[in-house]
């Protein structure tokens, strides 16, 4: 101990009463060398004479009721060796009881532990997030206040059952000439039922007007798509002088942005060249 | 004992009581208990009470005897309203068990009211680290156990508290 650490006093009251002075003070011994300290030793064993002086002190009747029947803090009588004469058997159940306890708390523990982790995880929250989406949809649904036709129940099947007398009556003859149909001037109806109850072919139209049709649509198709292969030119270079070659300009797609003066051009070229028309027009017989 | 007082055996309570009682008692009447055997007493029930669920050795039960006195003590402190830090002194049983001249002659000139008023001067803590020492005949580690502090702490304390005591003593004129 160095003399910057304590005060003064505090270091001279450690040399004058170390750990073994002081023991022999407290026992109401004078130690030895220090008949200084005698008088103090003397008051010590003179206060342990005087405060534990007098009387004996006694059980009082309270006490004295407990030692000879004592009773726990809830007033229950204390276990005994007498009294737990059956241990063994009760030591073996309680056993089995806290083991079963213990493994039921373990797997429900695991189980959370289980769920947790995987809620945890982005697929977790992806499963847990559409599972509550599903379950309010359901929700919704079953309250009516969404309707989801895969699913039974609310206005789902109701809707349903609104829309099928339509389509049975499509197929319906006292429907065919309702009210809309009669104010047609083109008796178009009539004309279907009349094609379609020909005697000669029924049902079939008249192979002419297929022919007819059908080539003009076809070659009318096949020339858009030839137009549109030419679309994309062969050259990517080409595409720095937008505009010059006709095929090109004509068949430039019309979502291309236009820039400039040539965009401009380009674009009134492509109104102006309209390739459907012109094949339709020359390739129509 | 403790083990067959646990059980419920009445021979190892009293057994107990009879060790612990006098020293218990000698303390709280020093702190001013009021009705020191009455306090002694429900210390012990409360001690027996509970011993079944104490864990500890024999020195660990003596600090829960006497930490359980401690807190009755400030109870009733409160409970009464005042705080006498010293019970009156057995006059005839301090003069009656010095020995010596020099015993014989501080305890003659002074008597118990000089004894009540150097204890009065000491701080709380090294007054009860004192009494519980000497009175209560509990060991640094207990006493240290029973107040919260560390035995360093309890050292120093009980170091103080007699260099305090010896200073009264140089001061009253009592020393060779």
């Amino acid at each position: 101990m160095r003399g910057d650490d304590v005060s003064p006093d505090e270091m001279r009251i450690h040399r004058s009463f170390d750990d073994h002075t002081v023991e022999a003070i407290l026992a109401g011994r004078t130690p030895d060398g220090r008949d200084d300290l005698e008088p103090l030793a003397a008051l010590a064993e003179g206060l342990r004479t005087a405060y534990r002086g007098g009387p004996r002190p006694q059980m009082r009747e309270q006490l004295a009721g407990f030692v000879e029947a004592p009773l726990t803090a809830k007033d229950d009588l204390p276990v005994t060796a007498e009294s737990d004469a059956a241990a063994p058997v009760l030591a073996a159940q309680t056993a089995a009881l806290s083991t079963w306890r213990d493994h039921t708390r373990r797997k429900v523990a695991t189980m959370l532990s289980s769920i947790s982790a995987f809620v945890a995880t982005v697929a977790g929250k992806a499963v847990l997030g559409t599972a509550v989406a599903a379950a309010s949809v359901g929700g919704l649904h079953a309250a009516d206040v969404v309707d989801v036709p895969g699913l039974p129940g609310g206005n789902g099947s109701a809707a349903v059952e609104e829309h099928q007398p339509d389509v049975g009556s499509q197929n319906d003859p006292s429907v065919q000439n309702g009210p809309g149909e009669e104010g047609r001037e083109d008796g178009f109806t009539s004309t279907v039922v009349d094609d379609a109850t020909d005697s000669e072919s029924p049902g079939i139209d008249d192979p002419s007007t297929v022919v007819e049709d059908a080539p003009d649509y076809g070659v009318t198709k096949a020339e858009e798509n030839s137009d549109a292969d030419d679309s994309i030119p062969d050259d990517p270079t080409s595409n720095a002088d937008p505009g010059t070659d006709a095929s090109t300009t004509s068949s430039a797609p019309e979502d291309v942005p236009s820039s400039g003066e040539e965009g401009q051009d380009t674009g009134e070229g492509a109104q102006e060249n309209n390739p459907g028309s012109d094949v339709r027009e020359d390739s129509t017989p | 004992m403790l083990s067959a007082a646990k059980e419920g055996a009445p021979w190892a309570f009293r057994w107990l009581f009879d060790a612990y009682a006098g020293p218990l008692t000698g303390f709280v009447r020093a702190r001013g208990a009021r009705d020191p055997e009455g306090l002694a007493n429900e210390v012990f029930l409360r001690c027996f009470r509970g011993i079944a669920d104490f864990q500890g050795d024999d020195s660990g039960f003596r600090a829960w005897v006497f930490t359980i006195a401690r807190n009755l003590l400030v109870d009733e402190r409160r409970f009464v309203g005042r705080r006498p830090d010293t019970a009156e002194l057995d006059e005839a049983a301090l003069v009656r068990h010095a020995g010596g001249d020099v015993e014989q002659e501080a305890l003659d000139r002074f008597g118990a009211e000089w004894v009540r008023e150097a204890l009065e001067e000491l701080s709380a803590d090294q007054r009860d680290v004192l009494l519980l020492r000497m009175v209560g005949e509990l060991k640094v580690t207990e006493v240290a156990e029973i107040l919260g502090k560390r035995p360093t702490a309890v050292k120093a304390l009980q170091r103080r508290g007699l260099s305090a005591l010896k200073r009264k003593l140089q001061r009253e004129g009592v020393s060779r």
